[in-house]
């Protein structure tokens, strides 16, 4: 039987309303725009090198990896590369900074994808977008300008299986792209990210350009809260980070999501039932089960064999009915076993 | 280490006169064959201390069944049981002798096992007496609830005696709790005293 | 403001277990209103004996054992509701109650309490009731036969054979399969109505608290054994599938989430393997239905099918992701706090 099979889990998008409204600016927080350089290059005529030193000037990071973009291209002009990837995945709910960039900035992006094909001398490019949305307003077009959308199927953690063949691509993400046209037509240098702001406590819920190093509450205030948040999220719903104190957290060029809710996971006091649910959506084909087990009989030294390959994804932490914190706890005995763990 | 015993005696004593026969049947093998270890002491070789340790065992136990203090109708019923448990009394009684703690003190040892041996044995046979056959020492006893067949099983025996085990843990642990606080609150004294 | 720390994944599913057990009591009751339109207020009063006995005798064993119970754990109500459905309508009283103390108090709460128990505590109290009161047990009454309440030591019942007994008898049962799946034969209060217990299935199989697969392979196993050895000519492998407690056991205690196996190649072959025993121990053993005995048997083998599923699941992941065991971190979407300025 195969076990490994790649199962994941569906999950509810919760992109309305913020897909709807596009791209807007907080009125508190406004936008300070910067120059690195008065002359605006011909793009045109730009070559790899050329485009590499723009986008170390503009300082842009790409939000989907943390890598600074530049080196990035620059790898791809040295190795050579198949294909453009333009990542506007988002699978994970609630976060949609990237892919409202692909619907409502395509004029930008097509043009920047051009940019960075005539540059590096790639053939192909591909705009990805998940597939599985099924609560939007808007229609998801096939093409953007002259580049395919690619539609990336299947269920949750569809943006980690991907990423398998990534050396022989560049993958870039939207957001950097859009920060890479602005520094070749004007030369800008990115001084803001594309978040998305949402969750049940937000009173306008909507993707925000927010200038970097804001602190979160600033970000909160200025979207209006109509409830005490009693969590606050950066990053993705299903691997973010959360956030204990939101004066001290700024915005990054790598946060795409600052979530608040405002309901809080009691601790019902539920135990293991063995219900076997997270064996079914291991996308990994784990055993969290399994290893939950062995760690509440502090067999460290079989849970870590037990663990390897987790990815940290949260599906099986998701689908506990006892509302068990299984993901964190397995990743780390993982990355204890990666690491070479001592034998208890 | 009594516990080796145990076995043959949770199963065969499914009434209060059975345990008692079995409980009696093995106090006398421990106590003859300690006394009878002890007696030939480091005077004779370690082989030939545990030949004569279980002569003696076996003599006790034959003694026991000969001497018509248990009926004859009452062992018969136990039939195979007898020997069983003798024989792993023997075993028993060879590791309890102690040789090396003075003699007051292993025989002390002794003596308080056997008595909670035929203590637990007792209960035991009396719980599963009452829930089978609503009686006590044969005899009837006034009891409106169901009759627990199931109560003359092997494994009930052992269930209840997980339970016991489990109880006895827990007047442990009660007592355990009782000295602790006896000892703070005898050091804390101290301290005040020392201090005022 | 300062928040507490959170972990990843920050959404949950809302389902909990509580919604999981109140799913498997849901799908109870149909059964109790069967069994009380066959034989009366009765069924219903055996049903809340129970529950009452398996919710005190569980709150007691917690707090003896020092944990905090919790209101909204309903395994020892599923327990409690499903034990009465498995005996006659005219039982005593205390032999419920017996049956579910032994379940919850010797089979479910000194292995660990909830999530720890090896064996089905439903299949032990009533191997327990089996074992001590086989000729009450296996007496059943007429269907539509009205029970009063009190059962005054003189009432006469009228009993009837049931198909189990009938089987187990040489012959073929009286009843049609019609009968049978409406339930119109004497048998266990809640196991007779075949026609209702299906819909249970399929309702619990869609709430996926159950595996459909699972009881499929249980019965296929059954099937398998009855269509090679009938114990009477004809129809006699449908009438074996469907006499007794063998569905209700297939649907409720073989997919208990506690003792059945969590992956799918070791839970089909625990079922399929129960299926199998099950019929055998009709056919060798001494009652005339075993599916009880034969659950607990599996019981006992599911941590050797787990592990053996481990194993192959662990080859499988070697193979199919190659020498990589460190498939790296998920793409960081979060602000590092405290990070120095880039």
């Amino acid at each position: 039987m195969r076990e490994t099979g790649y199962k994941g889990i569906l999950l509810e998008q919760n992109k309305e309303p913020l897909l709807s409204r596009g791209i807007r600016e907080l009125e508190r927080l406004p936008v300070q725009e910067a120059f690195f350089s008065e002359e605006r290059p011909d793009p045109a005529q730009l070559n790899a090198s050329r485009l590499q030193n723009i986008a170390y000037e503009a300082q842009i990071i790409d939000e989907s990896d943390g890598v600074q973009l530049w080196k990035k291209l620059a790898k791809a002009s040295r190795d050579g590369a198949l294909a453009i990837v333009v990542d506007a995945l988002d699978d994970e709910p609630y976060i949609s900074s990237q892919l409202c960039i692909a619907l409502w900035m395509d004029d930008e992006l097509e043009d920047a994808i051009t940019i960075v094909k005539d540059a590096l001398g790639i053939e192909r490019a591909v705009v990805e977008i998940y597939r599985n949305l099924t609560d939007i307003d808007i229609r998801i077009p096939s093409k953007i300008g002259n580049y395919r959308v690619r539609r990336v199927g299947g269920t949750y953690p569809a943006e980690l299986r991907v990423r398998k063949n990534e050396s022989k691509l560049l993958i870039i993400g939207a957001c950097a792209l859009i920060h890479l046209y602005r520094a070749v037509t004007r030369c800008r240098i990115q001084t803001t990210a594309f978040v998305s702001v949402a969750g049940d406590c937000i009173a306008n819920p909507a993707n925000y350009e927010i200038p970097l190093d804001c602190t979160v509450a600033q970000v909160l205030s200025a979207s209006g809260l109509i409830a005490p948040p009693k969590r606050i999220v950066t990053g993705g719903s299903m691997t973010g980070i959360g956030v204990t104190d939101p004066t001290s957290v700024r915005v990054r060029p790598a946060t795409r999501g600052i979530l608040a809710f405002a309901e809080q996971f009691d601790d019902l006091g539920f135990s293991c039932i063995g219900c076997g649910r997270c064996v079914d959506v291991c996308p990994q084909g784990l055993s969290p089960y399994f290893v939950h087990k062995l760690l509440r009989a502090h067999r460290r030294g079989t849970a870590r064999r037990a663990a390897e390959g987790c990815n940290c994804c949260g599906a099986c932490s998701y689908v506990c009915p006892a509302k068990l914190d299984l993901s964190h706890r397995i990743y780390e005995v993982a990355a204890d076993g990666r690491r070479g763990g001592e034998e208890t | 280490m009594l516990g080796l015993g145990l076995p043959f005696a949770v199963i065969a004593s499914t009434t209060l006169k059975r345990g008692a026969l079995m409980s009696a049947l093995c106090c006398a093998c421990a106590l003859v064959g300690f006394f009878l270890a002890r007696l030939l002491g480091r005077h004779v070789s370690d082989t030939l201390r545990v030949l004569l340790v279980s002569l003696g065992a076996v003599c006790a136990v034959g003694g026991i069944v000969q001497s018509g203090v248990f009926s004859r109708v009452l062992i018969d019923g136990l039939g195979a049981y007898v020997p069983l448990a003798a024989a792993n009394m023997i075993l028993v009684s060879i590791a309890v002798d102690r040789q090396e703690q003075p003699f007051s003190a292993a025989l002390r040892g002794v003596c308080f096992s056997c008595i909670g041996f035929t203590l637990a044995m007792c209960l035991l046979s009396v719980i599963r007496e009452l829930l089978s056959l609503h009686t006590i020492w044969d005899r009837p006893v006034q009891f409106s609830a169901v009759p627990i067949s199931g109560a003359a099983l092997p494994c009930f025996g052992f269930i209840l005696l997980g339970f016991f085990a489990a109880f006895g843990r827990t007047l442990g642990r009660a007592h355990l709790r009782i000295l602790i606080r006896r000892t703070l609150r005898a050091k804390r004294e101290e301290k005040e005293e020392g201090i005022g | 403001m300062i928040l507490n720390p959170q972990s990843p994944p920050h959404i949950r599913t809302r389902e909990t277990n509580a919604t999981l057990m109140g799913d498997t009591i849901i799908s109870l009751l149909p059964l109790y209103a069967m069994a009380t339109y066959f034989y009366g207020g009765r069924a219903l009063l055996l049903g809340l004996t129970g529950l009452l006995t398996a919710l005190i005798s569980d709150m007691a064993c917690t707090m003896i054992a020092g944990r905090v119970p919790n209101l909204r754990d309903f395994s020892a109500a599923v327990t409690g509701l499903i034990l009465p459905l498995l005996m006659p309508a005219s039982i005593r009283y205390s032999i419920v109650i017996v049956a579910v103390i032994f379940a919850i108090v010797v089979a479910k709460q000194p292995f660990g309490g909830v999530g720890e128990n090896i064996f089905n505590p439903a299949a032990a109290g009533m191997a327990f009731a089996i074992v001590c009161w086989p000729a009450e047990v296996f007496t059943y009454p007429a269907p539509f036969e009205k029970i009063p309440i009190k059962l005054a030591a003189d009432t006469a019942i009228r009993t009837a054979t049931s198909p189990a007994q009938a089987l187990a008898l040489g012959g073929l049962p009286n009843q049609t399969p019609l009968d049978l799946l409406m339930g119109n034969v004497p048998g266990p209060m809640g196991t007779t109505n075949i026609l209702v217990l299906l819909t249970c299935l399929l309702y619990l199989t869609v709430r996926r608290t159950v595996h459909g697969r699972a009881t499929l392979a249980f019965l296929a196993g059954g099937a398998a054994v009855a269509v090679l050895f009938p114990r009477a000519g004809g129809l006699a492998a449908l009438y074996e599938l469907m006499s007794g407690m063998l569905l209700f056991a297939a649907i409720y205690m073989l997919n208990d989430p506690v003792t059945s196996p969590k992956r799918s190649a070791p839970m089909l072959l625990y079922s399929a393997m129960t299926g199998v025993l099950s019929i055998m121990f009709r056919h060798l053993g001494r009652y005339e239905e075993s599916v009880i005995f034969a659950l607990l048997v599996m019981n006992s083998t599911v941590w050797l099918l787990d592990l053996w599923g481990e194993r192959v699941a662990r080859r499988e992941r070697r193979k199919a992701h190659g020498a990589q065991t460190d498939p790296g971190l998920p793409q960081e979407t979060g602000v590092h706090v405290g990070d120095p300025e880039e």
